[in-house]
C-alpha cells in the first residue's frame, strides 16, 4: 500500500505539507510588512515554486482563474479612482501584486495538501483548530473546482444569449453565474460539514491508533 | 416528513424508498446526526435511537458510516490510495485508480470507493443514499453483495435510500415506503399534454462527429469515434462507470481538449451536467424559472405552465439548493424546456428520478423531437436503451459498439 503512495509522490514533486503551510503563513505576513520594492521578488519566487510542484499548464490555469476573480474588481477600482480624480496606478499594482502573491501561496498549500500530514498535525492542534484548518483548505480547494464546474455549465447554456447585444447584457450574465457560484460554494461548505461529522472523527481515531 | 415510525434490526438490509422529495435523504441525515447538528434549520421531534444512542453520539463513536448522494466533497485526501492509506484500509480493488486525483474519477468510481471505506471503517450501521443512481448494474450487484456480506459476517445493519425498488427489492430484507400519497398526486399532474405543434419534417443533422479521440490523464477514453445525430432524434451514450461518457459530452461542447477530424453540433445547445448537480443562481424555483423565461424571451405566464408540467408547482417558493436530487433534475429539465435548444446534452438523466419523473424526462425528449431538436444522453443505466432512438456503448479502452 505504501509503495503506491510513495510512487505517486515521486512522480509529482510534492512539497512537504507543513512547509507549504509555513510558507503560506509567512507570505501572509510578508506581503504587508516587506517594502514594496521587494514584492516583485517574492512574487517571482513563489511563482517559480508553484511551477516546480505543478505543470506549466496548471500555472496558466491558475493565472486565468486569478484574472477572472480580480479583473472586475481591479476595473471597478480603476474607474472609481478616475471618477474621484485620485488615480494612483502604483497603489493599484501593489494591491494586485499582494493579492496575486497570496493567491499563489494558497495554491501551493492546496497543491501540497496531504491528508496524512494534516491528521498528524491534528494531534498537536486540537480538534477544533484542526477542523477550522481543514475546512479552510478544503473550501479553498473546492472554490476553484466549483468555479470551473459552474462556468462550464453557464458557458454551454447561456453564452449565446447576449450575442451581439450590449456590454450590460454580458455583465448581467456574469452576475448570474457568479451568484450561482456563491450559492453552490455555500452548499459545498455544508457538505464539508457533513463529511466532518461523519468521517473525520473516524479518520482521527484511525490516526491515533 | 411527519410520523415516520420505523425500526431495523441488527444485521438487516433495509431499503427506504419513495418518490423524489419524500424525505429519503433527510431520513438518512437524521440517522447520521447531520440533521439537526449541521443543518440547524430542521426540527426533529420524536425519538431517534441508533444502537440505543442519539444519532450524533453513535456517529462520534464510529458506529455509523454515511455515503451521501452528492459525493464529491466527502474525501479527505487528494488521491484514492492516499484516502485508503489515511484510513488504514487495504488498497485491494483500487490499485488502478491510485495515481488519479479524486477530481477526475467518475461518479460511480467515487461512490464505490466511499462504500468500500464505509464497510471497512467497521461501522455497525451503514447508510447509503441512492446507490442505483451512481452505479451501473454490474457494480451495483457487486456493492450490494459486499454490503450483504458485511451484514451477515459482522452483524452490520444497512439502510439504503433509493427510489428504484425493482432493482433492489430482491437484494434487501425489508422495504420502508415514504410519501406514497405524494407520488400518486404528483403523477396525475404530469399527464398533461406538451406542445403539440409539429414542425415540418425534420431534415439534416443536429450533430456529426468524425474520428474523435479523447483521453484523460493519459487514459484513452474514446478512439476514433464517429457518429451522426439526425434532427428530431435522440442518441444514447451508454457505458459503465468511468468509461468517459461525461468527458465525451464536454468534448462535444468544446469544454475539454480532444483530437478529431471534425465535430459539428447544432447551436444553441443546452447542457445538463452531472457535476455539479446544482447550478442554480436564484433564491427560489419561481425566480429561476422566471430568469430563464426572461433570458430566452418567453412570456412570464409560461412559468406557471412549465412549473405544472414538471411537477414543480408545489416547490415554487423553495430555494433550489434545498431540493432533493430528483427535484433538482426536474428543475434542470424545466429550464431546458424553456431554453428550447436545438440540441440537448444530458448527463445521467435518470439520476435521482422516480418513475413519474422518468415519464417527464421521456415527455421532454418527445417535445424536443417534435420541434426538430435532438438530444444526446449519457447514462450508465441500461434503461437508456428504451428511451432513445439509437445508442452507442463506450467500452473500457476506447472501443465503441452499438448497444445490444
Amino acid at each position: 500500500m505504501h509503495s503506491h503512495v510513495h510512487a505517486l509522490r515521486r512522480c509529482c514533486k510534492v512539497l512537504n505539507f507543513s512547509t507549504a503551510l509555513a510558507i503560506l503563513f509567512t507570505v501572509s505576513v510578508a506581503v504587508f510588512v516587506l517594502p514594496v520594492e521587494a514584492l516583485p521578488l517574492l512574487t517571482l519566487a513563489l511563482t517559480l515554486l508553484l511551477l516546480y510542484i505543478s505543470r506549466p499548464r496548471e500555472l496558466v490555469e491558475l493565472v486565468k482563474r486569478f484574472a477572472l476573480f480580480v479583473t472586475p474588481l481591479a476595473t471597478a477600482s480603476l474607474l472609481l479612482q478616475i471618477v474621484i480624480g485620485l488615480l494612483d496606478l502604483c497603489q493599484l499594482l501593489t494591491t494586485l501584486g499582494r493579492v496575486y502573491t497570496l493567491f499563489v501561496a494558497s495554491a501551493i498549500a492546496v497543491k501540497s495538501f496531504s491528508a496524512k500530514e494534516l491528521l498528524s498535525l491534528a494531534r498537536r492542534l486540537g480538534f477544533k483548530a484542526f477542523l477550522t484548518l481543514l475546512l479552510a483548505i478544503k473550501l479553498l480547494k473546492y472554490s476553484t473546482q466549483v468555479l470551473a464546474d459552474v462556468r462550464t455549465v453557464y458557458k454551454a447554456n447561456l453564452r449565446h444569449v447576449c450575442g451581439e447585444k450590449s456590454f450590460l447584457c454580458r455583465a448581467r450574465l456574469t452576475a448570474v453565474w457568479v451568484r450561482a457560484f456563491a450559492q453552490l460554494f455555500t452548499v459545498k461548505a455544508f457538505e464539508v460539514g457533513e463529511a466532518m461529522y461523519t468521517r473525520y472523527r473516524a479518520a482521527l481515531r484511525a490516526e491515533k491508533r | 416528513m411527519q410520523g415516520v415510525p420505523f425500526s431495523v434490526r441488527e444485521g438487516e438490509v433495509a431499503l427506504v424508498t419513495g418518490p423524489c422529495g419524500s424525505g429519503k435523504s433527510t431520513l438518512l441525515k437524521v440517522l447520521a446526526g447531520i440533521i439537526p447538528h449541521v443543518y440547524t434549520g430542521f426540527r426533529v421531534s420524536g425519538t431517534v435511537k441508533v444502537f440505543g444512542l442519539s444519532p450524533l453520539e453513535a456517529t462520534e463513536k464510529g458506529l455509523v458510516a454515511y455515503v451521501p448522494q452528492d459525493i464529491y466533497t466527502f474525501f479527505i485526501a487528494s488521491h484514492a490510495c492516499e484516502e485508503l492509506e489515511v484510513l488504514r484500509l487495504p488498497l485491494e480493488g483500487f490499485t488502478q485508480l491510485c495515481d488519479r486525483p479524486i477530481e477526475v474519477l467518475s461518479d460511480g468510481q467515487l461512490y464505490r470507493l466511499l462504500t468500500h471505506i464505509a464497510i471497512g471503517s467497521g461501522a455497525k450501521l451503514l447508510l447509503l443514499d441512492e446507490p442505483t443512481s451512481h452505479l451501473d448494474s454490474e457494480t451495483l450487484a457487486e456493492v450490494v453483495a459486499m454490503l450483504k456480506s458485511a451484514a451477515v459476517e459482522r452483524d452490520a445493519t444497512v439502510i439504503i435510500a433509493d427510489h428504484r425498488v425493482s432493482e433492489l427489492k430482491s437484494l434487501v430484507d425489508t422495504v420502508v415506503e415514504l410519501g406514497k400519497d405524494r407520488e400518486e398526486s404528483a403523477s396525475d399532474g404530469s399527464r398533461r399534454a406538451y406542445d403539440e405543434r409539429r414542425a415540418a419534417e425534420c431534415q439534416g443533422l443536429a450533430a456529426r462527429v468524425k474520428r474523435l479521440t479523447l483521453s484523460l490523464d493519459g487514459v484513452t477514453l474514446v478512439k476514433g469515434l464517429s457518429f451522426d445525430v439526425a434532427k428530431g432524434s435522440a442518441l444514447g451514450i451508454l457505458g459503465r462507470n468511468g468509461v468517459g461518457k461525461s468527458t465525451l459530452l464536454k468534448a462535444l461542447l468544446r469544454l475539454t481538449s480532444f483530437t478529431a477530424e471534425g465535430i459539428y453540433i447544432e447551436r444553441p445547445a443546452f447542457y445538463i451536467s452531472q457535476k455539479p448537480l446544482y447550478w442554480f443562481s436564484t433564491g427560489s424555483v419561481r425566480a429561476e424559472l422566471t430568469l430563464y423565461a426572461k433570458l430566452f424571451g418567453k412570456k412570464a405566464e409560461e412559468v406557471e405552465e412549465v412549473a405544472e408540467l414538471f411537477q414543480l408547482n408545489h416547490l415554487l417558493h423553495r430555494n433550489p439548493y434545498t431540493l432533493s436530487v430528483g427535484e433538482a433534475r426536474r428543475l434542470a429539465m424545466a429550464l431546458a424546456f424553456i431554453a428550447s435548444p436545438r440540441l440537448l446534452l444530458f448527463d445521467e438523466p435518470l439520476l435521482g428520478l422516480d418513475k413519474s419523473s422518468e415519464e417527464l424526462f421521456q415527455e421532454l425528449l418527445e417535445s424536443l423531437k417534435k420541434r426538430c431538436s435532438a438530444a444526446i444522453i449519457a447514462s450508465h443505466s441500461k434503461k437508456l436503451v428504451e428511451l432513445v432512438d439509437s445508442c452507442l456503448e463506450l467500452l473500457p479502452g476506447g472501443e465503441v459498439r452499438s448497444c445490444a
